[in-house]
């Protein structure tokens, strides 16, 4: 057996308690992608071209870009921009006055995710990355980043943001639609065979679709794309922020986090890979 | 890698051309009982009904054949404990042409599948014991799976669609079709088809749930676009230097996907 590709790139985490202002998440995301270079654990730094500006490392020939924004001290905007500089999506997350949060950033060569534990409201995520485009070669095509998160531009919670929900590049229009493997009954949407008979739970890659170049329209087949890297579906019966441990090859675990800030549907979550 | 295990139990393929559905029972005797190796081997306790290779934790199916004319023939599916598992109907039938017609029986310890090209529509029929790795097959217990069609005992044609699949529901007393029992990894309520963009296509297993349970898989069994012909064969890597030969089976396409099974 081997790791599959999409769980074999190089992954950090870092858990910040007691924030009160999203340009500590702004400040500490910049500390995680820039300063971490060690190729021989997959870390490679990003640049930072300029203020709240990320640009990853080009991984098998892809990259992408993320513009980290303080709104307020309560709202952090994230745009997301493919290898070509076509806007992505820009998405939002509003975290409360009340108390202070607890920020889990999730960084990688190919993905990003920012996942706010509010506590006196729902958790709200911003995420974003590049796909493994396997069983094809990495640089088969040029639709591969992909983005998402909580709330619009206009810090509406407009319910495009849960675990099949993902903004994408469709031909040439970037947008959102239910694009990620559903793995789940297309006649019930509650069958999802999440655990072995014996209970055991089950956990799927994130494997989005979308329409290739010429292939748009509303009738335009979306085709296989590829799959987020470190992340994977998870039951939707586990805690969000429960620290799961997966078998990702014979003999080796890996530690994921359940994530709060993205919507379950078709009865499943997303975990993220912590260590 | 290796081999996945779903992918990974020993196989036959045969077809044949037939005038008479005698034929089937004769050449299901020759694949099941007296060609395979010794612990492949079925047995035939009583005339014209095959029981999969004896295991020790108790796992096997039994199916019985009965020539009904000599252009059809009818199918009953047992468990180990003996419920029926193709329980839409008294019997399962399936026919062949009045002419001669070719028929192609793909065989295992674990699944029979007899798809008969009859030239009006193909028919395929199929039963089998499911994949449960990484759990062994019988614990807590052993499932099995059925085809609804392709004829039922008044000899319509019925449910001759892969989609059409008897088993047993977590917590169930007897064998049902489950419509929502078929996991679909494809975008739902979408228009998709099984190819990368770049223009790969795409083989995945066909597993079976019962709500939020997962049966298992089919063995030797793959799902990929529903825009192959029937009979169409394809070479599939199994692992990074093991390729696998697939046939597609005669079943009418479900979820824009069509089955085939291993040949080769």
């Amino acid at each position: 057996m081997a790791i599959p590709h999409f769980l074999s790139t190089g992954f950090r985490f870092f858990e910040h308690k007691g924030v009160t202002d999203v340009q500590t998440i702004i400040d500490d995301f910049g500390t995680e992608v820039l300063t971490a270079d060690n190729a021989p654990k997959g870390w490679y730094a990003w640049t930072n071209p300029s203020t709240g500006v990320f640009v990853s490392p080009t991984y098998e020939g892809k990259h992408f870009q993320v513009t980290l924004t303080r709104a307020t001290q309560q709202k952090l905007q994230m745009e997301v921009r493919d290898q070509g500089n076509i806007v992505i999506c820009t998405r939002r997350i509003n975290c409360p006055s009340a108390n202070a949060w607890t920020a889990r950033i999730f960084t990688g060569p190919g993905h990003v995710m920012i996942d706010v534990t509010m506590f006196s409201a729902p958790p709200e995520a911003l995420y974003a990355g590049i796909l493994d485009l396997s069983p094809d070669a990495q640089n088969a095509h040029d639709h591969y980043v992909y983005g998402g998160g909580a709330r619009s531009n206009l810090d509406v919670a407009d319910g495009n943001n849960n675990v099949h929900e993902v903004y994408m590049l469709d031909d040439t229009v970037a947008g959102h639609r239910t694009r990620v493997s559903q793995y789940g009954s297309n006649q019930n949407g509650g069958s999802n065979g999440s655990k072995t008979l014996s209970g055991a739970r089950v956990y799927r890659p994130r494997e989005m679709w979308c329409q290739q170049s010429g292939a748009g329209g509303t009738y335009g087949y979306l085709h296989f794309a590829g799959k987020a890297y470190q992340t994977l579906l998870c039951p939707q019966s586990l805690a969000l922020g429960a620290r799961i441990y997966v078998p990702i090859d014979q003999g080796v675990l890996g530690e994921f986090i359940v994530i709060g800030g993205v919507g379950s549907n078709w009865t499943w979550l997303l975990c993220v890979r912590s260590a | 890698m290796a081999v996945p295990s779903f992918l990974d139990c020993a196989f036959r393929f045969t077809e044949i051309q037939i005038t008479d559905v005698a034929s089937i029972i004769t050449t299901l005797r020759d694949e099941l009982v007296t060609q395979p190796a010794a612990a492949n081997k079925w047995t035939e306790p009583v005339s014209g009904t095959f029981k999969s290779p004896a295991r020790s934790d108790g796992v096997f199916i039994t199916f019985a054949t009965a020539r009904i004319s000599a252009t059809r023939i009818a199918y009953v599916v047992r468990d180990h404990n003996g419920l029926l598992v193709n329980n839409n109907s008294a019997d399962t039938r399936q026919d062949i042409g009045t002419g001669a017609t070719y028929v192609r029986i793909y065989s295992s310890p674990f699944y029979v599948i007899v798809d008969s090209a009859n030239p009006t529509q193909n028919e395929c029929w199929g039963t089998g014991i499911m994949d449960r790795a990484p759990e062994p097959l019988a614990d807590p217990r052993p499932c099995y799976w059925s085809s609804s069609g392709p004829r039922n005992t008044t000899g319509d044609i019925f449910n001759n669609n892969w989609f059409y699949i008897s088993t047993l529901a977590v917590g169930g007393t007897s064998y049902s079709v489950d419509t929502s029992g078929i996991l679909t990894n494809t975008v739902n309520q979408t228009y998709s088809d099984m190819f990368t963009i770049e223009g790969t296509m795409l083989f995945v297993p066909l597993e079976f749930i019962s709500g939020i349970w997962l049966l298992g898989r089919m063995f030797n069994v793959l799902r990929t676009d529903m825009s192959q012909q029937s009979q169409a064969q394809f070479t599939v890597p199994l692992d990074d230097n093991v390729t696998g030969t697939f046939r597609i089976l005669g079943w009418g396409y479900a979820y824009q996907n069509r089955l085939c099974c291993r040949v080769a």
